[in-house]
């Protein structure tokens, strides 16, 4: 027996462990020892998981076997699809950065660029196919995107593309979001691109967008080209002839010439289909062409035709004389139509009306006099199907896009050069600087990150940038450089590893195991250190890199929300949540404010709502109060101060004496864009600046001491002060501390804690003490920081809000409702007018931000729907009344009349704040500067 | 000598301290100031000699109140006032400096231990409750006559306290009422399983009960509704008591209450914005805010650990009542930490506002032990004392080669990451010896230096080699006050 229950023992231990040894059945078991019913591992194995819990700990609500959730947000493909070329050619065709180009799709919401992309796509992926009545939207890979019908993420893609002579080239596409509140994306496209294809909808012409985007490229110092989408609706829907849809697509032309222009220092910059930068397109139909490639089809068929030169005589006013079959720059008859008309508008309007015509009688034999065959099921199709199916047969691939962009954009090693020296913060001439300028796939890691994706959960994030010079292998380690590392401050930088490494194709990433210099690479792994962008180089042995710029927006975040777990104890996971969404969206700010609040600041309602859905469901499961958007303000002056504002340090030792007044117009924006900056040389650029730009006479131009509330701050400090009468020498001793004591004050204002703009502060004397004892920061900071305030009191202080410019599209009926929709908002037009050869008309508008919540729904509303518009962050403007005005009564839940706003906002801000009610000036005020006041009869009518 | 430090001595003793007059009508002394029980506690003690504490706004009674004391026990009285930090705290350096057997504190306490053992009575000062508007207001209030809720009040009103409750219990069951931690008579034996002590004040929980149960209705404070300065008594039990029960103020004059829970929400955001200016920080000074509450070194020891763990450099510094222009003497100095007792630490900041902001250990505490519950899950400490060792809620800092040290964080201030501090908390401090270093590297040196260097004026020219050579001399020897060499005039 003993031998037996070893052997037991083996294979189930429980069963025979209790087992006396002698007399099985017969010993003394006690009642808690006795086993009445077999165990839950014995009944279901050891493998299942089983718990025996109280009734009722499980509240009923919840499932006992809950489903295992996984979460999803992006369409990806399962498996990699099939390609029209190998894999392995993608890959050979990265190391040979010549023919690689790196372009972002940019244009105004809607004008066709990912519907442009998916034509890309079907080309090279015979098994990707768009559905019959639905667009494919392949890079809107995120349930969001496809759910509102609008781009909201840049998505990359590569593809190898043939030109017209068969040579394939490496695409690296960025299709970019159109929609103004997410510029951002784009910034992000451009910074790894060489150049940008410019979309713009022929039927609707340059909008807000588009201009904004051409200033944009334009400033990143991108080579532009343009393609103009959506031909077919010049001729099936507006139905123009074939003259008025030349002159309309050469008004866009013309358009976007003179933008270039108007933004560019370079007057070689103009676009034209003559050069060949400017291509035709209808991406619904599968149509894309350049002159070049138009007249290749021509050569094809009828042979012997010099299809180059033929291209140079296809634009302008050029006219074919078929009795002498010359071209002439004069109409050899009346009726005579331009070369564009004949040879490529009317082909083009007769393909499309014969498609859309009559499909049964004479199609067939048009179709086979061009070459184009289709079988009985292909003539059964409707409309739409069929004639993206002829236009392909007859227009085949994309190739006149392909060679617009190799001849006009530069490739990574063209492009190199111009491109570090723009967003480089280190010296070209360095070895590593060469490195870079060469594409150089032997020289030391260099690679510059931009975006930040999500993996399909929403856990972890991939880095997405463009590798510089050297070679990005998959697990190596790697240093990250943060935003803010320089050589004397090497804090901001981590040591990690490669994960795996992607081409990313939209839905499909193609995992390699190296990428050379001049490509783009999703990387796994160093998300942890990274922000917003990094700079990826060498562990070791590259100590001089530096980093590349931070990205530059070209729109401000000025929309403000707070937010709140709903349960106070899940902070924790919100603020995860929010770390998670800043990764995400490239301008974001999320940061809590001195009150507590856990503030998002985004461009504009659709941003912050797209931040919440993530915030909500991607990032962090949970309930999030949000408070009604508010704006950011500023504080200004409208005057110079009334007197010369004086105060004494605690110890009465020093005194400093300061006048405010209200800066330049433009200056405050020039700071801000850094066209000027303050560690200039201060005798010669900084001078010189001023002094050329803004007509400051040189002594003021040459004493600015500070910009606040940092070096990019829109307020400067000026020491106004006379050698005569204050030692320079002395006040140069705390000079620092004054200094401080400014931005300490422009950072926060007096009236609602909020940033003073636009204010220039003068030092006009100071009494310094003598002994360094008597003048340390205690004593100087709190009193010039006092002294700026009393100075900015004295100078009719105002609020500033952000105003927003908006553009409406509406037909004409619905021209008056806009009006009135706008006016109730204190909005005001500032341009009406038709938008040449369509029936719509462009409002163009300025509204306050504040007042544009809602905005958009409101305008449908009162238009049926039929108005469309955007809006942008424009400019700061003074708010009507004077905040300080103690006399007005704020009635809550009532509109204020105009002059009442400024008080209004104030106090609202401070409530919000938690500050008290209003300010109280005498604080800022010392006695003998109160005895000043009265003396000098200075009326004021702020109670103190 | 007038410098930046301290004002001309002159002016300080000319200057008028507080209301010079009586505040109290003399009919009204004996009532307001107890004096009955101070006669009796003086002469319980039988001691000579007895120290009066009086905050500065009661200093105008003061000479009264200890002319009748002495008055009527015979006892030598020596009137305490100006307190080098908090009024509200015991000044037991003061008293002994008097030889004082015995201290009697006038006016809000903060009741933490003092850090010698001396016998004092606290006098709050009696504030009318009218308790049938209190206990209505609490009706309504707490419709569930089951819900716990526990009863709280300003010091001056807790002797209404007991009478309140004994109007509410008949229909609410479960009441706990709050009674002040006044320190237990000595050589009174404590029998009894020992009340929980919080916030100033002595629980007397239930086996098995736990105070985060319990809703809280506070008698006290004005029913004014727009002060944004609230009293630090109710503001640490607003930011202590647990988040998630509701918190309401009654007014003992009017019965008007009011739902703190919005104000408490507020208090608690604020605070945790002074945490992240603490997790950015690099320079942390550490002011001395208090020499007499028990303990005060051994915090100031687990703080300069704390931030040398975190990886961030600290500055004691002493200066007396902290005021905005001594601190921004410091500007190297990110964050301050205000060591001093509950209350202190608490107190409305000056109008004008600091340079830098003043924080309280716990917020140093939570941004600087990476093993410390996140934002919503940890309890708002409002002693130093919860942090050290021996406290239930003292969390110890994680060993070094713990990965919590190791995640990067994103300020959410700036917005930009924080690195993991550069260097591990080793264990032995005080080795010397040589370590290998893995990359040749500069030595850290001191912020303060670094911070000089980036200043455009730095002083004083040293003027090397121009200076003649001369011998060292002897210097003073003694305290500032009296130098050896000075004499005794």
């Amino acid at each position: 027996m003993g031998k037996l229950s070893e052997m037991d023992d083996d294979d189930d231990d429980d069963d025979v462990g209790d087992h006396d040894e002698d007399h099985p059945g017969m010993e003394v078991v006690l009642h808690e020892d006795k086993k009445y019913y077999p165990t839950a591992e014995e009944v279901y194995g050891p493998e299942v998981e089983t718990i025996v819990q109280e009734e009722d700990t499980q509240p009923l609500t919840e499932p006992i076997i809950k489903p295992v959730k996984t979460k999803k947000f992006t369409l990806m493909e399962q498996t990699l699809p099939v390609t029209v070329y190998e894999m392995d050619f993608l890959a050979d065709l990265m190391d040979n950065s010549e023919l690689i180009r790196n372009v972002t799709l940019c244009g105004h919401l809607h004008h066709g660029k990912t519907c442009f992309v998916d034509c890309l796509i079907e080309q090279t992926h015979p098994e990707i196919r768009k559905r019959y009545d639905q667009d494919l939207c392949y890079t809107d890979i995120l349930f969001t995107e496809q759910e509102r019908g609008v781009g909201i993420k840049s998505t990359p893609v590569t593809v190898a593309l043939p030109d017209t002579k068969g040579k394939s080239y490496l695409f690296n596409i960025m299709d970019t979001p159109g929609h103004v509140n997410f510029s951002d994306e784009v910034t992000a496209g451009l910074r790894i691109s060489d150049g940008v294809v410019l979309f713009i909808d022929a039927a609707e012409g340059v909008m807000l967008n588009t201009e904004r985007l051409i200033k944009h490229a334009v400033q990143e110092r991108l080579a532009v080209t343009v393609c103009i989408n959506k031909i077919d609706r010049l001729i099936l829907e507006l139905k123009l002839p074939p003259t008025d849809a030349y002159y309309k697509l050469r008004h866009i032309v013309d358009e976007v010439n003179g933008l270039i222009s108007m933004y560019s220092t370079d007057e070689n910059l103009i676009l034209s289909p003559l050069l060949g930068n400017v291509c035709f397109s209808s991406s619904q139909y599968s149509i894309c062409f350049t002159l070049g490639s138009f007249a290749k089809i021509y050569a094809d068929t009828f042979g012997d035709i010099n299809y180059q030169e033929f291209a140079k005589r296809l634009w302008g006013d050029i006219y074919f004389n078929p009795k002498t079959r010359k071209f002439t720059k004069k109409a050899p008859t009346s009726s005579s139509q331009r070369s564009f008309v004949e040879f490529i508008l009317e082909p083009l309007y007769k393909i499309l009306a014969q498609v859309v015509g009559d499909v049964d009688t004479s199609l067939l034999r048009t179709l086979d006099e061009l070459g184009i065959h289709l079988t009985k099921e292909e003539l059964k199709l409707n409309i739409h199907p069929l004639l993206r199916l002829v236009c392909k047969k007859f227009f085949g691939e994309f190739t006149g896009f392909v060679d617009m962009c190799v001849q006009h954009i530069p490739s990574p090693k063209v492009g190199a050069k111009p491109k570090i020296e723009h967003t480089y913060t280190g010296g070209v001439d360095s070895d590593l600087g060469e490195a870079m300028s060469d594409c150089d796939p032997d020289g030391p890691l260099m690679c510059h990150t931009t975006k930040m994706y999500s993996t399909d959960d929403g856990v972890q994030f991939h880095a997405f940038g463009r590798v510089l010079s050297g070679t990005i292998h998959a697990g190596q380690p790697v240093k990250v450089l943060g935003e803010n590392y320089t050589l004397e401050d090497e804090e901001d930088s981590q040591i990690c590893t490669v994960g795996r490494l992607w081409i990313s194709v939209a839905r499909y990433h193609i995992e390699v195991n190296r990428v050379p210099a001049g490509n783009w690479v999703l990387i796994e792994g160093v998300d942890q250190p990274i922000v917003k962008t990094a700079t990826i180089t060498e562990p070791r042995g590259n100590e001089e890199a530096q980093i590349f710029r931070p990205l530059k927006f070209n729109t401000t975040s000025v929309i403000k929300i707070a937010v709140e777990p709903v349960n106070p104890s899940e902070l924790p996971k919100m603020l995860d949540g929010l770390r998670k969404v800043n990764k995400s969206y490239p301008s974001l700010t999320t940061k809590v404010e001195e009150s507590g609040e856990h503030v998002i600041l985004g461009t504009g309602e659709l941003y912050l709502d797209c931040v919440m859905h993530d915030l909500r469901k991607m990032y962090s499961e949970i309930d999030i109060k949000v408070a009604d958007p508010v704006v950011t303000f500023c504080e200004t002056v409208v005057e110079t101060s009334s007197l010369k504002c004086f105060a004494e340090t605690p110890n009465k030792k020093n005194k400093i004496t300061m006048i405010a007044e209200p800066l330049e117009k433009g200056l405050a924006e020039d700071i801000e864009n850094e066209v000027v900056q303050i560690t200039w040389n201060r005798r010669k650029k900084l001078g010189e600046f001023f002094q050329t730009k803004y007509d400051w006479d040189l002594l003021a131009a040459r004493s600015i001491w500070a910009f606040g509330p940092d070096a990019t701050g829109p307020n400067i400090l000026v020491d106004d002060t006379l050698p005569s009468e204050v030692d320079k020498a002395l006040l140069g001793s705390v000079k620092d501390s004054i200094v401080q004591g400014f931005q300490w004050g422009t950072r926060e204002g007096p009236l609602c804690d909020e940033l003073i703009r636009n204010v220039k502060f003068k030092i006009l004397d100071a009494v310094v003490a003598q002994e360094p004892l008597h003048r340390g920061g205690g004593q100087i900071i709190p009193t010039a920081r006092r002294v700026v305030y009393s100075a900015f009191l004295m100078a009719t202080p105002r609020l500033m809000e952000p105003y927003y410019f908006v553009e409406v599209q509406a037909p004409a009926d619905c021209v008056s409702a806009v009006y009135t929709v706008l006016a109730r908002r204190r909005g005001h037009v500032t341009q009406d007018a038709p938008i040449p050869g369509s029936p719509l008309y462009t409002i163009k508008a300025f509204i306050p931000a504040i007042d544009s919540f809602g905005f958009e729904t409101d305008l449908r509303t009162h238009t049926q729907g039929q108005a469309f518009s955007l809006s942008v962050f424009h400019h700061w403007q003074i708010v009507p009344g004077d905040p300080l005005d103690k006399s007005i009564v704020i009635r809550p839940l009532e509109p204020q009349p105009a002059p009442h706003l400024a008080r209004e906002f104030m106090i609202k801000t401070r409530r919000r704040k938690g500050l008290s009610e209003d300010v109280s000036i005498s604080k800022f005020f010392d006695d003998p500067m109160l005895l000043e006041l009265a003396k000098q009869d200075v009326v004021l009518n702020y109670p103190m | 000598m007038e410098s930046t430090f301290s004002s001309s001595a002159e002016a300080a003793l000319q200057r008028e301290a507080g209301a010079a007059g009586l505040l109290t009508p003399l009919a009204d002394l004996d009532r307001v100031y107890e004096l009955q029980r101070v006669v009796g506690f003086v002469r319980d003690l039988a001691c000579q000699r007895v120290a009066l504490q009086f905050p500065d706004q009661l200093l105008g009674d003061a000479g009264v109140v200890a002319a009748r004391l002495e008055e009527t026990t015979g006892s030598k009285m020596f009137i305490l006032g100006d307190t080098a930090y908090g009024s509200c705290c015991v000044d037991v350096l003061g008293a002994e400096q008097a030889g004082a057997q015995a201290l009697v504190h006038f006016g809000p306490a903060c009741l933490s231990p003092p850090a010698r053992p001396l016998p004092v009575a606290f006098v709050f000062g009696q504030r009318p409750v009218a308790l049938e508007l209190c206990a209505k207001a609490f009706e309504v209030q707490n419709p569930d006559p089951t819900a716990p809720v526990a009863l709280l009040s300003e010091p001056a009103c807790a002797h209404a306290l007991e009478a309140l409750a004994t109007l509410l219990r008949p229909r609410y069951a479960d009441l706990l009422v709050a009674s002040p931690a006044l320190p237990l008579p000595v050589g009174s034996l404590d029998t009894e399983p020992e009340p929980l002590q919080r916030f100033g004040r002595r629980f007397p929980l239930a086996p098995g009960r736990c105070l985060e149960e319990y809703d809280a209705f506070y008698v006290g404070g004005s029913g004014a509704s727009s002060d944004p300065d609230l009293d630090p008594d109710l503001t640490r039990l607003l930011l202590g008591w647990a988040p998630e029960r509701s918190f309401s103020s009654c007014c003992p004059d009017t019965g008007g209450t009011r739902d703190e829970g919005a104000r408490a929400g507020r208090l608690r955001a604020r605070r945790r914005y002074l945490v992240e200016r603490a997790r950015d920080a690099r320079v942390v000074g550490l002011l001395v805010g208090t020499l007499g509450v028990a303990r005060h070194r051994e915090a100031l020891a687990h703080l300069r650990n704390l931030t040398r763990a975190a990886g961030k450099h600290s500055y004691v510094l002493a200066l007396g009542r902290p005021t905005p222009p001594k601190l921004a003497n410091f500007p190297e100095v990110d964050v301050f930490v205000l060591l001093a007792c509950p209350l202190g630490a608490l107190a409305p900041q000056p109008s004008g506002g600091f340079f830098r902001p003043v924080l309280s250990p716990c917020e140093l505490e939570a941004a600087c032990n990476p093993a410390w519950p996140s934002p919503g899950l940890a309890p708002h400490l409002t002693h130093y004392a919860d942090l050290l060792p021996g406290s239930p809620f003292h969390v110890p800092l994680p060993p070094p080669e713990s990965e919590l040290w190791d995640i990067p964080d994103v300020s959410l201030i700036t917005g930009e990451l924080r690195p993991p501090p550069a260097w591990k908390p080793s264990n032995d401090p005080g080795c010397s010896a040589l370590t290998p270093r893995p990359q040749l590297e500069l030595v850290e040196s001191s912020p303060a230096a670094s911070f000089l260097s980036s200043r455009s004026w730095q002083g004083l020219q040293p003027q090397l080699g121009q200076t003649p050579v001369t011998g060292v001399v002897s210097g003073r020897r003694g305290i500032a006050i009296a130098y050896e060499d000075e004499g005794s005039s």
